[in-house]
């Protein structure tokens, strides 16, 4: 199910990754078109959105809602899906965030039933 | 002790637990100096786990500390171990992973209680009667070792040569009798 969810992110165009991440840093689910160490950048997100969290609470801002690196050849579109699972899709056009978050939020009930 | 690790029987007394490594050590304190098996080493207190846990969580949040940092940064400290031991001449795996935990455990992180490989799942499961990063932690309601946790990986990883994922499935701090880990080969 999961697998299958994540699959349709990757039929937007430019979209090359798809992951499910526990806060932990552990993969859930992936799909991606290269290789790809999937579990090395599972840490690295964990640790990105451990760190905005943080900032959020430091500064009393609130929660997280989702975030955006954007990166020279495109970006990566991280959210929160649960209070311990997070989504992050990965495009080499920046136009696709725009598309991506509409995605994601035509699907989350989906995402979160099958985590 | 260049040549004390090459003595097979030495080698097997300390993976048996018959044998200390004291020999192993060379400890000069008023130069500032303590090596093993020919490495510089130091003597930190057990307390560091909780600092830098502390200290990781105020940054990143918990789940990235413990699960993400601590983990991945012990895990490529057994990763380094093991190839040490590679270039000393241990290659045989099964050789490498009860000497690299007896050798931790000998430095006093934690007691070995048992170390199984099913050779058909290529799973390892190792089981500590006591460890020191729970001792340190204290009582909890979840597993807290993860620095434990990733060393251990490493070892494993570096030893068979293949990606593995760690996770710990009892802890002396939630109150079970031991803390086990169980190291099993990773998919990606």
């Amino acid at each position: 199910m999961l697998e299958d969810l994540l699959d349709e992110f990757m039929t937007i165009d430019g979209v090359f990754a798809a992951l499910i991440i526990g806060k932990d840093g552990v993969i859930i689910e992936s799909a991606a078109e290269d290789a790809m160490d999937v579990e090395e950048i599972g840490s690295m997100v964990s640790t990105c959105i451990g760190s905005s969290e943080v900032i959020g609470g430091t500064l009393a801002l609130g929660e997280l809602h989702d975030m955006t690196l954007e990166l020279d050849k495109g970006p990566v579109y991280i959210a929160p899906l649960t209070p311990n699972d997070v989504i992050a899709v990965v495009a080499d056009t920046i136009g696709t965030v725009g598309h991506v978050r509409s995605e994601l939020e035509r699907n989350r009930r989906r995402l979160v039933a099958a985590l | 002790m260049s040549e004390v690790i090459y003595d097979q029987s030495f080698v097997a007394s300390v993976i048996n637990g018959k044998q200390d490594v004291r020999a192993w050590f060379d400890w000069k304190p008023l130069d500032g100096r303590m090596a093993f098996i020919d490495s510089p080493n130091i003597i930190v207190p057990a307390s560091m786990f909780m600092a830098l846990h502390k200290s990781m969580t105020k940054i990143v949040g918990e789940a990235a500390a413990g699960g993400v940092i601590s983990y991945r940064a012990y895990m490529d400290l057994g990763i380094e171990n093991v190839a040490y031991l590679q270039k000393k001449g241990f290659n045989d795996p099964e050789t490498l992973v009860p000497l690299a935990v007896s050798l931790f455990s000998q430095m006093g992180w934690f007691k070995i209680d048992r170390i199984d490989r099913n050779p058909q799942t290529k799973e390892t499961t190792i089981r500590l009667s006591q460890c020191i990063e729970s001792e340190t932690f204290g009582a909890s309601n979840k597993t807290v070792c993860n620095c434990t946790n990733g060393l251990l990986t490493g070892i494993v990883a570096g030893a068979y040569g293949i990606k593995v994922r760690g996770k710990e499935t009892a802890c002396l701090s939630k109150g079970d009798q031991y803390c086990e880990f169980v190291i099993t080969e990773s998919a990606s």
